[in-house]
């Protein structure tokens, strides 16, 4: 739904819109690479794709050849059209570029799903895969396959709403692609403030130097209380902890152990206010519709006995950098861990530990291309055996029972909005679509 | 948090449809809704049975979904009905095999799942469970705001307009790159203050070809004529209708004229932006700002234009005059004029923002002197007008509305009942 | 030692030991007036911490009842009180105490567990058993932190004002590093906190910069003295092993609520500034007493000197005497016991030249005698024949012509053969005369041992006489002269050879015996009587049938310009061995 419906009045052309964020403007699946990049196609709000920079696709071979019609007449910002070459460059190049968390970690890029990329003609693209990949136009949407090109100049050109004008000052300005495929927006200009903290966000939000900022989750209470305007996505960020199965845990009853020890219920609760929902599943509830079945009770009786009488070895313990709640939390679950007899000890953010607690961003908004999405961004390698739920809950039941991957919290991707600002809405992947958002003029 | 808004609100959604479909169904349909149930409870009860086997079971039916509570022993009912067909007989609450069945939804509907535990083993069954939805009317002082969806589309709609055919009726509906037509196959007869279900069927598919692009708050206007079937208003392009409303066709060409707003105002609309520009023809011989939308009123004096200006208030034009409409701070951009039995006869039924919940609204005005007079009560959409126009025979205003939950695009007639 | 040292010895040590016992006397006692204003300066500054430590506990509980009677805290425990979630409060200890100025500070419910914590903000909901000090003063408490490490600081309790059910705040400062460094200390005062997390003392608990862990170690005595006694303990701790270095330390234990010893506060006292003070006085007494040592001993030389020098004089004259200086004499300059002394001695060397000269004049005597004797001995033995021969020469003049000239023949052979054996008898004897002076060079003695061993190889096989050789294989390096030692070793060989007419062994040896290279020529004849061995090189003296005596007296001539000796002993198989030792050159040098 749109924050402030366009029936107040139509929206308005023109102003520009500050953001402020606390990451990087250009990180994977930030905010900027939305407005500047299209990919091939988008989610809808139920998480089926939809066209974007393709305009039809069609699979045969067993889901194993899909081939892609493009959308005619789009042209890169510099006024060059796009070509099926240019998606056959951007699709090949992905595959070397790490995704989400694993490139802030260092780790290593995440496979691709196809084998081979090819032009088939003019506006015609063709991908083939080495297994049938029924949800390939889904997990086409996610920002790492954005296709984008580089000029003489090596400036990186896009096709979407908004093109890059400057950084400066710590703020990335993007300025309206006139020519915009699907229209031109309603803003002249975005600029988006990087590395800004949440309070001074919230600050500037409410003296009118910033249109929209960031809430965390554990903050939104608080936001309520301060009567801020807020748009909360779906559960799109998974908390979890990660095992690694090695050393200490090499023994699946050890990590089996660990995993019965975490209390989900005081990180919902207390750290992260009630927010998100409580998870021992790959999947938000709302979208498996199963998660239920995986058990998020505690049994510490149990993990005592699972960890037995062996004497307690040092087990690291670290949080993805992400700010003192993940830390907290982190420190929780190691008092938790503490009292079924494993002594942990807690490691810098970010330092590879045998317990890594992780936020997982979830791109997809349909049940098997989410999945498909969540085991491959936390390295598990089951295969998902068909697409109804009853196969989907196998495929992660098979995954969990490793206990490498302790899923804790479902949480939200919350934005505060100031006034002037209308029409804004979140994407199914939880970021503001700020091309269809306009700022109000005075009435 | 009264200015919290939920985005995508799914479970939310969901909820709201499901109790609007509760409320529905308590009146109208307790058979139909037996009937949508019937199938998933046969489906999984045949999988339950083929995990536990015919004997004694312990069952236990938990809702996590957003169904009313009052369905729940329905649904136990069939399922015990449907499992006693298998063999399996529910009932024995020593028995050592146990079945749990959740009613729970997903994104894609419902998703009825059950455990069977025998033991400390426990295996799973799922069915999804398609759910459907229905409608509602607002009803205020002097008169009654009553909606109807005519149908519902997955892609952007502009305008829709019903227009009649000897012993038919065709509803066609205007989006950006095409037109739908659809016949009238079945109406369901209206209960006072409650929704009228129609349903159309679609006829024929009328492709525009529009080669630019779309702006992204794109609007059309599709007016019947009288010489030929309609006509067809859109950013730099103009269609019309050709043929009749059987068989039609439709041409089209590139244009800037002017699109008509009132039965005597045409104005120029800014193709790249989604507003007219002010210029109107023959117009009032003075300089408008740009304005949404227009809606004649009629007066004794001749007929007022109520321009809804983009930058301000909404403008009466009176006699060559220009005068500000007082009390209608909170209008929005849409406006259309409907002829009714109530109040003055004439009234505008206006879009408003609404809360997050509830999302925008409809409401009936009348405009007494420069007094915009609210006549009915608010009509919450559950979703966001993107158009609002006056409906061919002006008893009537045609509404697009998006959504909230699905992001489809419904298209209302909204007419006023007298109270 | 001289008589000089010896007495300069005994006055130095008279001297120096009075001073010392005065120096040590003087030190002892300012050592102990220093030390005991020191300790008295202890004192106050360890009670001036205690209060200040009181202090800060009765801090800590001000701002603790500060905050119990705030507006905020009782709403929350109003809150609280009618429902309202706990969980909203996770971040409010942390609010609270930046605002109150504590570093650690906990919400606690009624049912005594979390709520909130600054310290450790993912403690919530675990119990903080402490809440039934409510209301007490300010105590010590041990804190654990989420990275393991525990903290000490001084905590008190309250229950939030009209809260009910109460809600109780568990507030405290740290007693760290840092906040000892705010401590109110003198310039070289340090105050160190030992945390008393192990059984056993562990330098790492030193909360204080305590700059090295050998240095925390000094402490270790004091530290487990207050440990164990629950009681103040002090004492001298040496850091270093420099005394300016050490400090006057008290170990105060720090007891938490249980009355459990929970850290020890070390507050140390440099002791620089008083040992500075006491090697200051140290130095200026070591002076004087140096002075004072040093003149005393000045005057001891002179007085030494004075009683010691006649006795010198003596002494060097009597040296003079046994060196030959018949002559000596003493200068008599005092009439004291050292007078007569020396006019004693100086009568006794008058009378024992006298003596020496009448036994020279004996002696060269004695030697002419013994030069004829030898003479005569020698001429006698040839001129008997001369005389027999003449005779028969003349007795020979009666008879026939053709017998006379077999007889004149016979005799002047016989004749010619006598003055030629006259002429040896004087060329011997001129050769011992003129015995050359030895032109040195280095050689190595084995090859001399060689040399002379070939040349006489066959002579010894003739007569039947087995000839050993054994040598070193190192070179024997000496300086000699090559021919002169030649011919003492012949005359070695062939005294040797004459020794065993019956033939037997003979050993020539060559070896290094320590400095010096041994030659040994070894026979197995019948050997030398100890008579014939003391006289054996004396000159003339022979114990052979027609030796002159010569022989070794020109060997021992030879060894002794060779620097080296001569010595005759009885050998392994019964004979006679030479043994000559000359000084082996030392590595590197040549002559």
């Amino acid at each position: 739904m749109a924050l402030a419906a366009s029936a107040r009045t139509r929206p308005h052309y023109g102003g520009t819109l500050r953001i402020e964020i606390q990451g990087d403007a250009w990180a994977p699946d930030s905010l900027a690479r939305r407005l500047v990049l299209n990919t091939l196609t988008d989610l809808s709000d139920s998480g089926t794709a939809q066209p974007a920079l393709a305009i039809a696709w069609s699979a045969q071979n067993n889901d194993q050849r899909w081939d892609f019609q493009l959308r005619p007449q789009v042209r890169f910002h510099d006024g060059t059209p796009l070509t099926a070459e240019d998606v056959v460059v951007s699709l090949t190049s992905a595959c070397a570029v790490p995704m989400g968390s694993a490139a802030a970690s260092g780790a290593p890029a995440v496979a691709c799903p196809w084998n081979a990329v090819y032009v088939a003609g003019p506006s015609e693209v063709v991908i083939t895969t080495p297994a049938p990949q029924p949800d390939l136009p889904e997990l086409l949407a996610q920002t790492r396959f954005s296709v984008s090109k580089q000029d003489d100049t090596g400036q990186l050109e896009g096709t979407g709403p908004f093109r890059v004008a400057g950084f400066s000052g710590g703020a990335l300005t993007l300025a309206a692609n006139d020519d915009c495929w699907q229209g031109r927006p309603f803003l002249d200009s975005v600029e988006i403030f990087t590395h800004r903290a949440i309070r001074d966000q919230w600050l500037d939000l409410s003296v009118g130097r910033a249109d929209v900022v960031q809430i965390p989750p554990e903050m939104l209470g608080q936001a309520q209380q301060q009567h801020l305007d807020i748009l909360v996505s779906q559960p799109l960020d998974l908390l979890a902890l990660t095992l690694d199965a090695q050393g200490s845990f090499a023994d699946p009853a050890m990590r089996q152990a660990a995993a019965l020890a975490v209390d989900r219920a005081s990180l919902y609760n207390v750290i992260f206010q009630k927010q998100g929902e409580i998870t021992a599943s790959l999947l938000p509830e709302p979208l498996s519709g199963y998660s239920f079945l995986f058990s998020t009770d505690r049994d510490l009786m149990r993990a005592r006995t699972l960890r037995g009488g062996a004497p307690a070895r040092p087990i690291t313990m670290s949080a993805d950098p992400g700010g003192g709640t993940l830390q907290l939390a982190a420190e929780r679950l190691a008092l938790n861990l503490d009292e079924a007899g494993f002594a942990v000890q807690m490691a810098p953010p970010g330092t590879p530990s045998t317990l890594d607690l992780r936020i997982v961003h979830l791109d997809e908004a349909s049940p098997l291309a989410a999945l498909d999405e969540m085991l491959t961004r936390l390295g598990q390698t089951v295969t998902v055996n068909g697409t109804d739920p009853h196969a989907l809950w196998l495929a992660e039941r098979t995954a969990l029972q490793n206990y490498t991957v302790v899923p804790l919290l479902w949480l939200p991707r919350a934005w505060a909005v100031g006034e002037r600002v209308r029409d804004l809405r979140l994407s199914p992947h939880g970021e503001p679509q700020l091309a269809d958002a306009s700022l109000e003029a005075a009435r | 948090m009264e200015r919290a808004r939920y985005n995508p609100p799914q479970q939310m959604n969901f909820r709201a449809r499901l109790l609007v479909a509760a409320a529905a169904l308590a009146f109208l349909l307790p058979g139909a809704l037996a009937a949508n149930w019937e199938q998933p409870s046969a489906d999984l009860a045949r999988q339950i049975a083929a995990l536990a086997g015919p004997g004694p079971v312990q069952l236990t039916v938990e809702n996590r979904s957003s169904l009313s509570p009052n369905e729940i022993p329905l649904i136990r009912r069939m399922l015990e009905r449907d499992l006693r067909g298998y063999g399996v007989l529910v009932g024995d609450s020593g028995s050592a095999t146990t079945i749990r069945v959740t009613l729970s939804q997903n994104a894609q509907g419902g998703l009825w799942v059950a455990e069977v535990r025998e033991g400390t083993e426990t295996r799973v069954a799922m069915v999804p469970v398609r759910l459907d939805l229905p409608a509602d009317a607002a009803a205020g002082p002097n008169l009654t705001l009553q909606r109807t969806v005519l149908v519902t589309e997955p892609d952007p709609v502009l305008d829709a307009q019903v227009l009649s055919a000897p012993g038919q009726q065709f509803l066609l509906v205007l989006e950006p790159a095409r037109i739908l037509v659809y016949t009238q196959s079945t109406t369901l007869p209206a209960t006072a203050g409650v929704a009228v279900i129609a349903h159309w069927t679609e006829a024929q598919i009328l492709a525009i070809p529009y080669d630019r692009a779309f702006p992204r708050d794109m609007r059309g206007r599709m007016i019947a004529a009288q010489d030929h079937p309609f006509d067809v208003y859109l950013p730099g392009m103009e269609c019309r209708g050709t043929g009749n409303l059987l068989q039609l066709a439709l041409t089209c060409s590139d244009s800037d004229d002017p699109w008509p707003i009132t039965t005597t105002q045409k104005a120029f609309y800014n193709s790249a932006r989604d507003y007219f520009t002010g210029v109107l023809v023959p117009g009032f011989g003075m300089e408008l700002a740009p304005f949404y939308e227009a809606a004649e009123i009629p007066r004794a004096v001749g007929p007022a234009t109520l321009l809804n200006d983009v930058n301000g208030p909404p403008l009466l034009v009176v006699n060559n005059q220009l005068e500000p409409v007082n009390g209608a701070g909170d209008w929005g951009s849409d406006v259309a004029a409907l002829h009714s039995a109530c109040g003055t006869g004439t009234q505008l039924v206006v879009s408003a923002s609404g809360t997050a919940a509830a999302g925008d609204t409809l409401r009936a005005y009348e405009i007494a002197g420069r007094e915009a007079i609210p006549v009915s009560a608010p009509l919450q959409v559950q979703g966001t007008v993107m158009a609002l126009w006056p409906a061919h025979d002006g008893t009537e205003a045609m509404a697009i509305v998006r959504r909230q939950d699905s992001n489809a695009y419904e298209v209302w007639s909204v007419a006023a009942n007298c109270n | 030692m001289t008589l000089r040292q010896k007495l300069l010895l005994m006055f130095s040590i008279t001297v120096v030991g009075i001073v010392a016992a005065v120096a040590w006397t003087v030190s002892v006692r300012v050592r102990r007036v220093f030390e005991e204003m020191d300790r008295e300066q202890t004192a106050a500054l360890v009670n001036q911490l205690q209060r200040e430590f009181d202090q800060r506990g009765s801090d800590t509980a001000a701002a603790l009842d500060r905050m119990a009677s705030s507006d905020a805290l009782r709403r929350i425990a109003f809150e609280l009180a009618n429902g309202g979630d706990a969980a909203r409060y996770l971040t409010v200890a942390a609010t609270l105490a930046q605002e109150y100025q504590l570093d650690d500070l906990e919400l606690v419910g009624n049912d005594g567990n979390i709520i909130s914590s600054a310290q450790w903000p993912a403690r919530f909901g675990y119990p903080e058993p402490v809440i039934f000090s409510a209301g007490k003063p300010a105590f010590l408490k041990q804190e654990q932190l989420p990275d393991g490490s525990e903290e000490i600081g001084t905590f008190a309790v309250r229950s939030v004002s009209g809260s009910s059910p109460p809600l109780y705040i568990v507030g405290g400062r740290a007693l760290d590093a840092a906040t000892l460094r705010t401590f109110p200390v003198p310039a070289g005062t340090q105050v160190y906190l030992y945390r008393n997390l192990t059984a056993e003392f562990d330098p790492g608990n030193f909360g204080a910069p305590v700059q090295a862990v050998s240095s925390a170690t000094a402490y270790r005595q004091l530290v487990d003295q207050a440990r164990a006694s629950g009681q103040n303990a002090e004492g001298v701790v040496y850091p270093t092993l420099r005394r300016q270095d050490s400090v006057n330390a008290t170990a105060i234990p720090l007891k938490g609520a249980n009355g459990g010893v929970l850290a020890v506060l070390v507050v140390s006292n440099s002791r620089r500034g008083m040992v500075e003070v006491q090697n200051h006085i140290r130095a200026i007494a070591y002076g004087v007493a140096g002075i004072g040592i040093l003149f005393a001993v000045v005057m001891s030389l002179w007085i030494a000197a004075r009683v010691s020098r006649p006795i010198e004089q003596l002494a060097r004259a009597a040296s003079q005497v046994a060196a030959g200086d018949w002559h000596a004499r003493v200068e008599i300059h005092t009439r004291d016991e050292v007078g007569v002394l020396a006019e004693t001695f100086n009568h006794m060397t008058e009378q024992l030249a006298e003596q020496r000269e009448r036994l020279v004049q004996s002696e060269r005597v004695a030697a002419w005698r013994e030069l004829a004797r030898r003479l005569a001995h020698e001429l006698k033995n040839p001129l008997f024949p001369l005389q027999i021969t003449v005779e028969n020469m003349t007795r020979a003049r009666a008879l026939p012509p053709q017998e006379f000239d077999e007889v004149f023949a016979e005799s002047a052979a016989t004749l010619r053969a006598e003055i030629e054996n006259l002429k040896a008898i004087i060329a011997r004897f001129s050769d011992f005369s003129k015995m050359p002076k030895p032109q040195v060079e280095t050689i190595d003695a084995r090859d001399a041992v060689r040399r002379v061993t070939a040349l006489y190889e066959p002579a010894l096989r003739e007569k039947r006489i087995n000839l050993r050789v054994p040598m070193d294989k190192e070179p024997l390096l000496i300086s000699a002269d090559p021919e002169l030692l030649h011919r003492a070793l012949s005359n070695l060989v062939l005294n040797a050879m004459d020794a065993m007419p019956e033939g037997g062994t003979l050993t020539v040896s060559a070896a290094q015996q320590g400095d010096a290279a041994r030659i040994s020529v070894a026979d197995s004849g019948a050997g030398l009587t100890p008579e014939e061995c003391e006289r054996l090189f004396t000159p003339y003296y022979t114990t052979k049938q027609h030796g002159t005596g010569l022989g070794l007296a020109i060997v021992q001539s030879v060894v002794a310009d060779h620097h080296g000796t001569i010595a005759v002993e009885r050998g392994e198989n019964g004979g006679a061995r030479f043994v000559i030792d000359l000084p082996l050159l030392a590595a590197g040098v040549t002559a």
